[in-house]
């Protein structure tokens, strides 16, 4: 039991290291694994908004190749019609145009048409023979001086305003006549690269781009290049305006998603058709786009898809952003979680050990006092018997060394019970008992154990008495036991020349003893400790002066079991004053009051 | 007249000699032990006015003796002091149940108020 635990207390850097540090660990792991997380949901954000991209991509990608079929069957057809008769009249190609309802069924073709192929020799005969069966305002166009030509023979449905579209020599254009050899060569529909654009459609200005489909001469063995191009009589074509043929599917799109098609194998060049959204989404920050190249007839175009963060429906949207949030909050709180919990523990192992190394000192007080007293009692009881004559007659300077000896022993005895009082109070042991005293004959009598002390310090005694009597309630034992704490600290810090006053004074209910000096005072700071057991506050006096420290605490003690109030104020150089307050209507209880 | 017969128990010899010394010289007659077995000896052949009673001593303490040689019964008319130097509530209290008389804290007094202490327990009357 006298083995005592070394009490470790927590310095303030320990106290952040050991308290804030894994707290602050806790917040950065999952800081860190909330962002993680954070990155990882936009991620998945950015992939699902990608695959949607792609979705629609290839969604526009299906319609443009399930649209252009359907045109090249409609070419094929009218290939068909001339491979099928000897003549086409230009009502015949009427009819046939008409059949297919262009406007309604098929509205990106603009018109559809007949180009023969003349050589430049029979332009002349061919323009004749044209005028005065079919089109008598029928004239090829531009001048040529090329071997062969390729006027429009016939273009349906005609636009009354547009009428120099029949006779056009489709050959004077260098993309057109591209678009057709290619065609003859390959005997398989093709199409032009992007047109100017035109004016006449809803949509505006649109270009356009010409599909052609060749027509070879009659029973003709068209299987190689050379007896194609030796057996070409003329095209089918078809005038495409990309806006309007776009247009009809892109109408079930959403306003997140858009897309450009380049009439080229890369992401840039000429733009076929666009989407009204695609500058809007194409300009905000956070876009992501995807593109794919599509084999077109023989053209490779490309479609540039782009999509805005909307195209992931708002609830969705929101998740990374709250993600990160809730978990930055989370991580907020459990770091302070953590954070207090060490600090309780801490506090609770402290207490724990404050508590044992408090009751490991108690005993350690309470048999120490005990093994003190004894040898104490002898000098006391020797001591005394010589005093009282045992010995034999005294000198008076014999006399005068006994008491010093005697008084000395008698303070240690003093100090031991006050040690023995505070171990026991502590662990609950003392009892208090309570009678009706007069508190001014009282303190008198307490005065008058003190007052050769303070005379010997050349200090100064004030008395501020009432003269009437003062009956109160007390434990006259133990009051005297914290009075003569005080008055001895009054007297151990004031220097010689200072002055310490006792007062009573008495209100309704209440009375007040105040001891006071002038004496070296203490630092405001250290109120707290005053009243801690074994404390000994800094001050001027310390160095100089012994005491256990008890005193301050002993006093508490009492005054609380008197159900008084104790008050201590002080002030660094001036002196200090202490104030117990006791209740008067205290009645005499049953039996005593235990502390 | 005779002074009366003082017991004195105590197992700390220079308390026990003090002890004996002060009280010699008040007249009374002495004798000492040095803990409740040599007690029962002496009290063989002695028939105290009052015991002196130490409560802590080896082989037999105060409160022992008092429970196993019950000297209330064996000497009616016997006080007995017991004094201690730990003041503890139960032990006094313990003391009392089986016979002592007063109490008394051995670092309280001196030669002379021992000496009033005894005198004045031995002229109480048995109503105490």
């Amino acid at each position: 039991m006298f083995f005592i635990k070394k009490l470790h207390k927590f310095n303030r850097r320990e106290i952040t290291l050991l308290h804030v540090g894994p707290a602050i660990l806790v917040f950065a792991a999952f800081f860190t694994l909330t962002v993680w997380n954070w990155l990882q949901l936009k991620n998945n954000a950015a992939e699902n908004r990608q695959a949607l991209l792609v979705k629609n991509v290839s969604t526009t990608q299906d319609s443009i190749n399930k649209t252009f079929n359907t045109y090249e069957d409609v070419l094929n057809a009218g290939t068909g019609l001339f491979n099928a008769s000897d003549y086409v009249a230009r009502n015949e190609w009427k009819d046939f145009v008409d059949i297919f309802d262009l406007k309604d069924r098929y509205p990106g073709i603009n018109s559809m048409g007949f180009v023969q192929v003349v050589k430049n020799s029979d332009l002349q005969a061919y323009t004749k023979t044209v005028q005065s069966k079919e089109n008598p305002a029928f004239s090829v166009h531009p001048n040529s001086s090329s071997d062969l030509l390729a006027p429009i023979k016939y273009d349906e449905p005609s636009n009354p305003r547009d009428n120099h579209v029949v006779g056009y020599d489709m050959y004077s254009s260098p993309k057109l006549r591209a678009g057709m050899e290619q065609a003859r060569d390959s005997g398989q529909i093709s199409i032009t690269s992007q047109l100017p654009g035109v004016q006449n459609s809803p949509f505006g200005n649109t270009p356009q781009i010409i599909m052609f489909s060749p027509v070879y001469t009659k029973n003709s063995n068209s299987k190689d290049v050379d007896s194609r191009q030796k057996n070409i009589s003329g095209y089918i074509y078809a005038d495409i305006l990309t806006y309007n043929f776009m247009g009809e599917f892109y109408s079930q799109g959403n306003n997140d998603f858009a897309f450009r098609i380049y009439d080229s194998d890369q992401a840039n060049g000429a733009v076929l058709y666009q989407t009204p959204n695609f500058d809007s989404v194409n300009a905000s920050g956070d876009k992501q786009t995807y593109s794919r190249q599509i084999g077109v007839d023989n053209h490779r175009w490309t479609i540039l898809g782009a999509v805005r963060p909307g195209i992931i429906p708002s609830r969705d949207q929101g998740q990374p952003t709250n993600a990160l949030l809730g978990g930055i909050i989370f991580s907020l709180f459990l770091a302070i979680f953590i954070y207090t919990l060490l600090l309780n523990r801490t506090r609770a192992l402290g207490d724990k050990e404050e508590q044992q190394v408090q009751s490991a000192k108690d005993e350690l007080l309470a048999l120490a006092s005990h093994q003190l007293r004894t040898p104490a009692t002898g000098v006391k009881q020797y001591i005394g018997m010589l005093r009282e004559g045992y010995g034999g007659e005294l000198t008076r300077e014999q006399k005068k060394y006994l008491n010093e000896a005697y008084d000395s022993n008698e303070r240690q005895l003093g100090i031991i019970n006050d040690m023995l009082f505070v171990a026991r109070s502590d662990n609950g042991e003392i009892k208090f008992d309570f009678k009706h005293v007069d508190l001014l004959a009282f303190l008198k009598d307490v005065l008058k154990e003190h007052q050769p002390i303070i005379k010997a310090n050349g200090q100064k005694l004030v008395r501020k008495l009432p003269n009437k009597p003062v009956e109160a309630f007390i434990d006259d034992h133990y009051l005297r036991m914290a009075l003569d704490n005080l008055l001895s600290n009054a007297t151990k810090y004031t220097q010689p020349g200072g002055v310490i006053t006792l007062s009573l004074k008495k209100t309704r209910n209440q009375a007040v003893i105040t001891v006071e000096d002038t004496g070296v005072g203490i630092k405001e700071k250290y109120y707290d400790m005053l009243f801690k057991k074994f404390s000994r506050v800094p001050n001027d006096l310390s160095s100089q002066t012994s005491g256990s420290g008890i005193g301050l605490y002993l006093a508490k003690k009492v005054v609380d079991a008197h159900r008084g109030k104790i008050d201590f104020k002080s002030s660094e150089g001036k002196g200090s004053v202490c104030s117990i307050t006791l209740p008067l209507n205290r009645k005499k209880k049953k039996n005593n009051n235990a502390m | 007249m005779a002074k009366q017969n003082i017991l004195i128990v105590e197992d700390e010899a220079s308390l026990r000699d003090a002890y004996t010394t002060i009280l010699k010289k008040e007249g009374y007659k002495i004798e000492n032990a040095s803990d409740g077995l040599k007690a029962q000896e002496v009290l063989k052949d002695f028939e105290p006015d009052l015991i002196l009673l130490d409560l802590r001593m080896p082989n037999m303490s105060g409160i022992e003796f008092l429970k196993k040689y019950n000297p209330v019964a064996k000497h009616p008319k016997v006080k007995i002091i017991v004094f201690s130097n730990l003041d503890t509530e139960n032990e006094i209290d313990e003391a009392y149940n089986y016979g002592a008389h007063k109490y008394m804290l051995k670092a309280w007094a001196s030669p002379k108020e021992l000496s009033r202490f005894v005198r004045e327990t031995l002229a109480q009357g048995d109503s105490e």
